[in-house]
């Protein structure tokens, strides 16, 4: 059984600012702290996509990365906080502004 | 610069005050990308910043100049030809265009999606130099206006048919608008009407692009909620 989200990624194909949101969405849900393999399995992309997200978000300041000599866990920042926030709103401007890839 | 365009004495100070229309309207859609920017970090909205801030800029530059004229020359003659003014008006204009062009191309750069400079470069430097080695400046700027505006509303056109979003249909009909006033400038070193007729669908396209600004501000807000 499939879930309505579930669902509706496998018919659309997400863009990128949905990707980031599911993201950012999948570490605050963990309390603000997560495992890269959990962020793997919830937000539904390859290791590769899912690394060059995570750099991109740790560049852009929305999480930071916090390595252990055995592990290493991710968690939201304000900034990526305020992102989730403003979400709707950045998601219209680019859809208007055609600017979605 | 050889007779840029030709300006009908009574449209004087008509224009000015549309130029500066147009610029607060591109300035305030430059504010609202910058502020999306700011929180998104995404770099093709920082292109559209920096293309609206151009085009905003140009317009000023652009109401300057024509202030400048109209201010010397006022409306003492009719039908002005602005050609006589080229020592005055050349730099000013020279600089208008540019920033316009430049504008276009950051509009164009934001599209492609790409973070290549080398792209940028190549786009800015080839539509200068074709507009700098030209006879008429104005009306070859407006030629090569006419290829990215052809350019930006074709994406926009692609856009809307994927998203069906009705602010980028919005956005479509005012690039359509720029689209045909930059046809019709290219007569306006011939034809003072087509300066006129000009300034009027580019006062339908920012008119139609603030309006697509206010539904996407709506649309966002009620998402939101």
């Amino acid at each position: 059984m499939h879930s309505y989200k579930q669902k509706n990624m496998a018919n659309k194909k997400r863009t990128r600012l949905e990707i980031i949101r599911d993201i950012l969405e999948v570490i605050k849900m963990k309390s603000g702290r997560i495992k890269p393999t959990h962020i793997l399995y919830k937000s539904n992309l390859s290791h590769g996509m899912m690394e060059e997200y995570l750099a991109e978000l740790k560049q852009k300041q929305f999480i930071k990365e916090q390595k252990t000599p055995t592990s290493r866990t991710y968690h939201i920042t304000e900034k990526g906080m305020h992102y989730l926030t403003e979400y709707q709103s950045i998601a219209q401007f680019t859809s208007s502004f055609g600017l979605n890839e | 610069m050889n007779t840029p365009y030709q300006v009908p004495a009574w449209f004087f100070g008509f224009d000015i005050g549309m130029e500066i229309l147009y610029a607060c309207i591109a300035a305030l859609i430059t504010y609202q990308a910058y502020r999306v920017y700011r929180i998104s970090a995404e770099q093709s909205i920082k292109h559209l910043a920096i293309g609206f801030g151009f085009i905003s800029v140009s317009y000023i530059i652009w109401a300057g100049v024509n202030s400048f004229i109209f201010a010397t020359i006022g409306n003492a003659v009719e039908g002005i030809c602005i050609g006589c003014l080229r020592e005055v008006g050349q730099g000013g204009l020279y600089l208008y265009t540019g920033l316009f062009i430049a504008g276009l191309v950051s509009l164009v750069y934001a599209t492609l999606h790409i973070k290549k400079p080398g792209v940028y470069y190549l786009l800015l430097g080839l539509s200068l130099t074709i507009i700098t080695i030209s006879i008429q400046k104005f009306a070859t700027s407006r030629v090569v206006a006419l290829f990215f505006l052809t350019y930006i509303a074709y994406h926009y056109w692609g856009c809307y048919t994927a998203n069906k979003n009705p602010c980028t249909k919005t956005l479509l009909i005012g690039f359509i608008f720029l689209l045909v006033s930059s046809i019709d400038f290219m007569f306006s070193p011939r034809f003072y009407q087509a300066y006129v007729i000009g300034h009027l669908f580019e006062l339908a396209a920012y008119g139609t692009f603030w309006y697509a600004l206010i539904q996407t501000k709506k649309y966002g807000k009620q998402k939101k909620n």
